[in-house]
């Protein structure tokens, strides 16, 4: 008897015929690879420097100070710490934001424009809306980890230090928490939304990030400038200082003294917090209808 | 039944009367056809309004006028509709600094495939792509850039495939294998519209095209019935026979013979009545004891007909 076996496999095209997923997981991956790209994960080592080293500056300090704190146990970390409390922390973190999104924002939007690869989104079961969301999501992401992260180690540091014992302290300072998380927020719009809205129509990321600052800055200069002119209405100029909107927010929700302009004019802290959500806002629509032409 | 050769009888994409214009320019101009399953060939020169067609279908850009329907549903802004498309642009449209198959996965999650990695590794041997797949796409070739494209349209399984020039940079082996893909793909019932300029290529994927020329629509169907339909063209056809100057000589004398040209290969004559010439070649060479070894048509390849129909302009 003849045993020898064969077979003739068929070669032909082999499709997927896995499930399919909505939207969200659309979302999910363009946040995730936002997340990698702002971070330069997956990159040539140069394009790790700037993102990584802005986190350590945020992250080191309070990783030193807590950590002496644990170890030599001999000082009461909130009265004496060098940094002050979460509000002086912020103070840092804000400043390392706004070089944060200086150049994650342009490196978020305008490859995807300029290389052509928005045909990829448009061709996909996602909208504008969608993709806007997930590139400003992948970027408040990263934004509150490194925001987050020092101000939670100080939190619990803090509170592991405390006389009254861990979890009473965490119970007795939530109040700190939520505040973290308001001056958080603040901080991620206030300074995000302008860099979005550069990027959104920048063809190039270094003179995106250039103009950023510039605009930053030079809307600071400017409403000082109008604290110091004497006509009617004048005072309304300071409130074009995009930079200083989330200081006077963040001294706002840890009640501290402030001398930002749009304060030193008579504005309300509110009305800074009422600029950032309209910022947000406006920014969002314009981005919107931008990617709603090409997606 | 279908009227114009421009329709399909149950169509999957439908185009209807539509126009697009960018301020002055007009770039698609009142054009009604339609796709169904199997692969039509769109054909035209650099800037007959191929790309800004294919964009209207994909739901890229917007008709200024008239309707585009996918499965019967316009496809802008539809997110059940880009389920079931899959669409290579003309443009680069990668990601330099992901590899091969993180590109491919990453496309594969946009279409919210449940196992990407599945997926694009299967989509990446369906393009021959899987020995590199592992390296950054920015040094790729030219013809395995465009095979990465094609991986991501894909990806996801999608019953209708929209490809602008996906031929573009690939070597023969690479373009012999693409073609077989998109066959095997037709075979199952998809429906796949492409867009080239290498019309030998789109001729051996399909018979059926339709030619924008100016951003109007030029020509549509069959290429045979094409070519014989443009009737203001004379027909160009080849005989090979053992005494050319005879039979030349007598065709001649008939009417609907426009010319006579006789080479190494043999008589080549142009005729605006293919039919009557072919009913009395048969009985002029018994007459003058002519031995006929081939009689056929020169120009009904698509180049030609191509060349016709942009030459109308």
């Amino acid at each position: 008897m003849d045993d020898r076996t064969g077979a003739v496999f068929d070669l032909g095209y082999k499709p997927y015929d896995g499930e399919r997923l909505g939207r969200s997981g659309a979302i999910r991956a363009i946040v995730k690879d936002g997340v990698r790209r702002v971070m330069g994960l997956r990159r040539k080592a140069r394009k790790k420097v700037y993102p990584w080293g802005l986190v350590v500056f945020a992250v080191l300090p309070a990783t030193v100070f807590i950590g002496l704190a644990f170890t030599l146990n001999a000082f009461s970390p909130e009265a004496e710490s060098p940094f002050g409390g979460h509000a002086e922390y912020m103070g840092l973190t804000g400043a390392i934001v706004l070089l944060f999104v200086a150049l994650a924002a342009p490196e978020l939007l305008i490859p995807d424009r300029e290389e052509g690869v928005l045909a990829v989104y448009s061709s996909r079961p996602l909208t504008a809306g969608d993709y806007v969301l997930a590139r400003a999501g992948a970027l408040f992401a990263v934004v509150a980890s490194f925001v987050l992260l020092p101000n939670l180690m100080m939190y619990i540091g803090f509170a592991a230090l405390d006389d009254r014992g861990l979890g009473a302290a965490l119970l007795g300072n939530l109040g700190d928490l939520a505040r973290v998380l308001a001056a958080m927020t603040a901080y991620i719009v206030g300074y995000g939304a302008p860099a979005m809205l550069i990027a959104t129509y920048a063809k190039r990321t270094g003179p995106a990030a250039g103009t950023y600052l510039a605009v930053m800055f030079g809307s600071a200069a400017f409403a000082e400038a109008f604290q110091r002119i004497d006509f009617v209405g004048a005072r309304f100029g300071t409130m074009l200082s995009l930079l200083q909107h989330p200081e006077v927010v963040r001294s706002w929700v840890f009640d501290k003294q402030q001398n930002a302009a749009p304060i030193a004019a008579g504005f309300e802290p509110w009305a800074s917090a009422v600029a950032i959500a309209v910022l947000g806002l406006v920014t969002g629509y314009l981005m919107f209808r931008r990617y709603r032409r090409e997606l | 039944m279908t009227s114009s050769p421009a329709l399909v009888a149950d169509p999957t994409v439908e185009v209807a009367a539509v126009s697009k214009w960018f301020g002055q320019k007009v770039a698609v101009s009142d054009v009604t056809c339609s796709f169904g399953q199997g692969l039509t060939g769109l054909l035209g020169p650099n800037g007959a309004g191929k790309t800004t067609l294919l964009r209207m279908l994909t739901g890229l850009t917007l008709p200024s006028q008239g309707k585009v329907l996918v499965k019967g549903q316009q496809p802008r802004a539809n997110v059940e509709r880009y389920k079931e498309i899959g669409f290579v642009p003309e443009e680069s449209a990668l990601y330099n600094t992901l590899t091969g198959r993180d590109y491919i996965t990453y496309a594969a999650r946009l279409s919210g495939v449940t196992n990407p990695g599945q997926a694009a590794s299967q989509a990446l041997e369906e393009v021959g792509l899987t020995a590199d797949a592992d390296r950054a796409v920015g040094g790729f070739s030219k013809g395995m850039r465009q095979r990465t494209k094609v991986a991501a349209a894909l990806v996801h399984d999608p019953e209708i495939l929209i490809l602008d020039e996906p031929l573009n940079g690939t070597d023969p082996v690479q373009r012999a294998h693409l073609i077989s893909l998109f066959r095997a793909l037709t075979e199952r019932g998809n429906t796949i519209i492409v867009s080239s300029h290498v019309l030998q290529e789109v001729e051996r994927m399909t018979d059926r095209v339709i030619a924008i020329v100016d951003g109007k629509l030029a020509a549509a169907g069959d290429i045979a019935a094409i070519r014989r339909a443009m009737s203001d063209i004379p027909y160009r056809v080849v005989i090979e026979c053992d005494k050319t100057r005879q039979l030349g000589a007598a065709l001649l004398s008939h009417t609907g013979v426009d010319s006579v040209t006789i080479d190494d290969r043999g008589l080549h004559i142009e005729t605006s009545d293919l039919a009557g010439l072919g009913s009395i070649i048969a009985g002029l060479a018994i007459e003058h004891d002519v031995r006929l070894s081939r009689f056929a048509p020169e120009d009904e390849s698509l180049e030609s007909v191509f060349r016709y129909l942009v030459g109308r302009r």
